[in-house]
């Protein structure tokens, strides 16, 4: 009955976000306090009928019920508990449960939490929500029903698909959803003020926390999926410029943009038109980067089924969306008022030369993922667009940008000083300066480009903190004063540091592993050593280790440096018999940022020696570190209480009434 | 009974809910954008002071600025006095287009949810959890505790050829073939080449391949002829792979061979049967008196892939599966019936859900002709022309079945 309830929730559900898509918006145009009102109500109750649901199809993977169609398919009674969780979410029926679930999660936030919105500007939110709710609910429903029966239910289930048999499944996908779905309250308030025709005063003030709360998501869900690709795939790459990344990394750069002309568009109310476009634009890019991965356009290990009726499914909401949404905003952007003046040089300018080379860069990854899908389409020809591509057209835009980063918070709004503010930058410049002069004595200068990529990273890291530092004045006022000073600056200032900081940290993580990583690729049998980085590995024993729903075979090495124990890495192979797969689980040590990754291949005939893979990364771990210090970062600028908008108060609006 | 006063306790809730704030009387207290507008303005010119002693700003642009925001704050707080801006809340709909809204959400909201949940729903359908699932099959768990004990000792001592001997055909029945195939193996190389060892190994390798009779599966299955030329499992596998292959004159023999061979009652008859029929049709020779009335490709109950589920879609098509014969082989007659009964009502209720599926009307209609249950033949027949619009290509090759099977066209409005 528990599945059946939850079945039955998801269908309410879908009824009451229809409800929810007209009569909130309705009372709007109006002014209907009663009609807005509904949208409050609706939207907090269709949550929690989504959250039954969710439940339901919870329950029934953790009570293994293969009368679902949907848990037969993707889970196992002999799964461990946290997979039986988990699997929830690890196939196309349930990600999308998820996601509708964290849709209806935000706007349940807006709901309860805007209640200091402008009552009208709260319920066309609602109701804009609602239409993405309801289109997704349909979707799900006609599509995708995880609730799917089997009368008789088979004894077992089919399993988990092994890759996805890990901890990380437990937490990128929801980070990820929190992120892309957090960019649909931007957009509903983009929509609704395009729809009102007008933007209030604090648009992008009640923008902001929501667009920071998705984007801090999306930071970490990116870094986490890159992370969890890194150790389970086995080839030691973090980053691969696969069309699924690329379609969660293109909202990322949107938003980041949006994040900054939002910026603007609260503290000097200019930009007004372009944020709003911008809003639309990192939700549609969300959207689009849902429907690449769930169309079954691309074959991943994250396109769990591919149906064609679902892709052109999703194609219509895609256009419905997108287009309606961009239809709107030619129509309406010319009436909405324009914002203040500034000068070329200053905190506008820069954030705008900002906004310039995030989009194009977006601009660049959208390109390099959908042409080679275009070409096929049309010439039937299959291409694969690769590194290459994007070193040569991602990476020139974001240098500039990157050189750019700490100049941006150093200049004065309305009109800046270019000069006082590289004055401030010297002691980053001469940081700089020392690691392209040291890397380039290390290597005897046969590593140019890698010499500017530290530079470059060393000149983030300490430009980012110069900001903090001149305004604490630590050098003018002494230390003491300084300190006082210092705690005493606004949480955002501090959160534009740690942000910037973690982007120079990532950088560094970058060039020192794409210029000083060392690889070994070689066969080994028991006894055998490898020398790499200084380290000596040796097979120590290889090992049969039976798991709750595999058959592990793990190798035991030992890492010596000059003769002396290191520590002990166990890197195996796994092999699922249900679905006849093999996953590699590799041995990785972690010393310092840097690490030793092993990986095992293919045995040989004679099952005596083993293909080993074994790389050396330095400061690898800085990559991810990175993120975590902008996702901290964003984190400071959210909780700064400066930028919260109270509501009017009650008298004074019957003082003016009575006035009048 | 119970789901259906949950659902209605929790469509009762949300409605009413819903409608509540309907039913109130107008709240005039709302604040009109425009004084949410002086608010953010004023707090912009304080923050603005902020920021000049911290200096992110130079007084000449702090002043422009000043001047800049006081504009907009005058004009704000022109229309939060102006009585048509700042009272939006004055034209709120009267009492009866309000109460007409409550009564049509009153009644909407519960149709469509209702409506909508019966044509995708199963609300009679209990839950099957693990825990309770297992409990009345005793037997299967102890099986599973057997096996697990046995692997266990044959982990110690995998030279132990009996041991093998015992796990292979179990695992073949617990679907786990790859395990299967490995313990034949190991028990032909332990206890030595034997018909049932090879013929089981043939069986394994056959159902990993989703029921097609492989090389090496053939292979099998022709050493284990060689060791006992009477082998009769091996011999329909083999006449399996002619049919699957298309080799009709070579099917027409195996099968005809195997069913004077094999005792009238044994298990695979049925299929062999259809097997020979459709050899038979291929070869433009008239069907076999013997056959039970199916003079069609295959028996068509089977679907590929183990589980006797809905999983697999319209892909099933391949050939009678190895897994559902092998398991039926295994069967007393009675639980045989039970069990390709049980996987046309699977059929009968997915094509309930999704109508959409000409192959699978067609095998249901030709499962139930085989079953003998012209009836339910009969029932399913004109469900599935109402499930296709008339002059569609998918009712007239529906049309063209039936005709084909020798099932009357007429209507029948017998319901099931």
């Amino acid at each position: 009955m528990i599945v059946e309830i939850g079945h039955f929730a998801l269908v309410l559900s879908l009824s009451v976000a229809l409800v929810q898509s007209v009569l909130p918006m309705l009372g709007a145009r109006r002014g209907d306090q009663r009609l807005m009102e509904t949208g409050t109500i609706a939207a907090s109750g269709g949550f929690v009928l989504i959250a039954i649901a969710f439940s339901a199809l919870m329950a029934s993977y953790v009570t293994s019920d293969f009368s679902v169609l949907n848990v037969f398919e993707n889970s196992n009674s002999r799964q461990p508990l946290l997979y039986k969780f988990t699997s929830t979410w690890g196939n196309h029926e349930g990600s999308m449960l998820l996601w509708v679930l964290i849709l209806a999660f935000f706007g349940a936030l807006v709901a309860l939490f805007g209640r200091d919105l402008p009552a009208t500007l709260k319920a066309n939110v609602l109701s804009v929500q609602a239409w993405i709710l309801a289109a997704f609910l349909l979707f799900i429903l006609l599509t995708s029903n995880p609730f799917q029966r089997l009368d008789p239910a088979p004894m077992e289930g089919q399993d988990l698909n092994p890759i996805l048999q890990d901890v990380g499944l437990a937490i990128h996908p929801p980070m990820l959803y929190l992120g892309y779905v957090g960019f649909s309250i931007a957009f509903s308030f983009a929509i609704a003020a395009l729809i009102d025709g007008r933007i209030d005063a604090a648009w992008a003030r009640w923008v902001r926390p929501w667009t920071l709360i998705a984007w801090i998501f999306l930071t970490l869900g990116i870094a986490m999926g890159s992370y969890w690709a890194y150790y389970e795939l086995g080839w030691g790459g973090w980053w691969f410029w696969d069309p699924v990344e690329n379609a969660s990394f293109m909202p990322w750069l949107a938003g980041t943009a949006l994040l900054h002309s939002a910026l603007v568009m609260e503290k000097r109310a200019a930009l007004k038109i372009w944020t709003i476009l911008l809003a639309i634009l990192t939700f549609s890019l969300s959207l689009l980067g849902t429907f690449l991965v769930r169309s079954g356009v691309l074959t991943s290990v994250h396109a769990f089924a591919t149906d064609p009726a679902r892709g052109v499914f999703i194609l219509a909401i895609l256009c419905l969306f997108i287009g309606g949404a961009l239809v709107l905003f030619a129509l309406r952007a010319s009436a909405l008022e324009g914002g203040g003046l500034f000068a070329p040089i200053s905190r506008e300018g820069a954030l705008v030369f900002n906004n310039l080379f995030l989009t194009t860069a977006a601009a660049t990854v959208l390109v390099g993922t959908l042409y080679p899908l275009l070409l096929e389409v049309v010439a039937g020809e299959k291409i694969s667009v690769g590194a290459p591509f994007f070193d040569l057209t991602f990476g020139p835009v974001m240098v500039p940008l990157l050189f750019a980063v700490p100049f941006g918070p150093l200049l004065g709004w309305k009109r800046g000083d270019l000069l006082g503010a590289a004055q401030r930058l010297y002691f980053a410049a001469g940081c700089a300066l020392a690691a392209l002069v040291g890397i380039l004595a290390y290597t005897g200068g046969t590593k140019i480009l890698t010499a500017f990529g530290f530079a470059l990273a060393f000149w983030l890291l300490f430009g980012s903190l110069t900001d903090l530092f001149s305004r604490a004045a630590f050098l003018k006022k002494g230390w003491r004063t300084g300190l006082a000073r210092f705690v005493g600056l606004p949480r955002s200032a501090f959160g534009t540091a740690l942000a910037h900081f973690g982007l120079g940290v990532t950088l560094l993580g970058i060039v020192s592993v794409s210029s000083f990583q060392e690889e070994v690729i070689t066969t080994m049998a028991p006894g055998s050593s490898v020398e790499i980085a200084g380290y000596s590995l040796t097979f120590d024993r290889i090992a049969q280790r039976p798991g709750a729903n595999f058959d592990a075979q793990a190798v035991h090495f030992s890492v010596r440096r000059d003769g002396v124990v290191m520590t002990e890495i166990d890197s195996s192979k796994r092999f699922f018999p249900v679905r006849q797969m093999t996953t590699t689980e590799s041995g990785i040590w972690t010393h310092g940022f840097s690490q030793l990754y092993v990986s095992l291949g293919d045995p040989s005939a004679d099952k005596q020696s083993i293909v080993v893979r074994i790389w050396w990364k330095p400061l690898v771990t800085l990559i991810w570190i990175g993120a975590v210090f902008m996702a901290v970062g964003g984190a400071f600028s959210l909780a700064d209480r400066r930028l919260r908008v109270g509501a009017p108060e009650r008298s004074r609006r019957k003082a003016s009434l009575a006035e009048a | 009974m119970v789901f259906w006063i949950v659902a209605a306790a929790m469509t009762a809730v949300v409605t009413l809910a819903i409608v509540w704030p309907l039913l109130r009387g107008r709240d005039e207290g709302a604040h009109a954008a425009p004084d949410h507008d002086v608010e953010v303005y004023a707090a912009q010119l304080r923050e603005l002071d902020g920021d000049l002693e911290r200096g992110t700003i130079a007084e000449t642009e702090a002043a422009t600025a000043r001047a800049e925001i006081g504009r907009r704050l005058l004009r704000a707080a022109g229309r939060a006095q102006s009585p048509e801006e700042g009272g939006r809340a004055v034209r709120s709909f009267q009492r009866p287009v309000i109460l007409a809204a409550a009564v049509s959400i009153a009644v909407m909201l519960p149709a469509i949810s209702f409506v909508f949940y019966d044509t995708v729903g199963a609300p009679s359908l209990p839950d099957r959890p693990l825990a309770l699932r297992e409990q009345p099959q005793q037997k299967d768990l102890d099986l599973a505790g057997l096996v697990e004990k046995a692997e266990a000792r044959l982990k110690q001592d995998p030279s132990d050829g009996s041991g093998w001997d015992v796990l292979a055909p179990i695992y073949l029945r617990m679907d786990r073939q790859a395990d299967a195939a490995e313990a034949y193996r190991k028990a032909i190389e332990l206890n030595g080449p034997s018909a049932s060892r090879f013929g089981g190994l043939g069986e394994a390798l056959t159902e990993i391949a989703k029921g097609e009779v492989t090389e090496d599966a053939k292979a099998a299955f022709e050493r284990a002829l060689q060791i006992n030329p009477s082998y009769l499992p091996a011999k329909f596998f083999l006449a399996l792979d002619a049919s699957q292959e298309q080799r009709a004159a070579d099917a027409e023999t195996r099968w005809t061979e195997l069913i004077s061979e094999s005792p009238p009652n044994a298990p695979w008859m049925r299929i062999a049967e259809a097997g020979l029929a459709d050899a038979r049709q291929r070869l433009g020779k008239p069907a076999p008196a013997t056959a039970s009335g199916a003079p069609t490709e295959e028996a068509g109950v089977a679907q590929p892939g183990s589980p006797p589920g809905v999983a697999s879609g319209g892909d099933s098509l391949v050939g009678p599966d190895a897994a559902a014969v092998e398991a039926a082989s295994q069967m007393s007659n009675g639980d045989r019936q039970a069990m390709i009964e049980g996987m046309v009502e699977t059929l009968a209720a997915r094509l309930k859900q999704s109508p959409d599926d000409v192959e699978g009307w067609k095998r249901l209609i030709r499962s139930y002709t085989v079953l003998g249950k012209t009836e339910e033949a009969k029932a399913a027949l004109a469900d599935a022309r109402r499930a296709f619009p008339q002059e569609s290509a998918a009712a007239r090759e529906i049309a063209a079945f039936a005709g084909e099977i020798g099932l009357s066209g007429e209507e029948e409005s017998t319901s099931r």
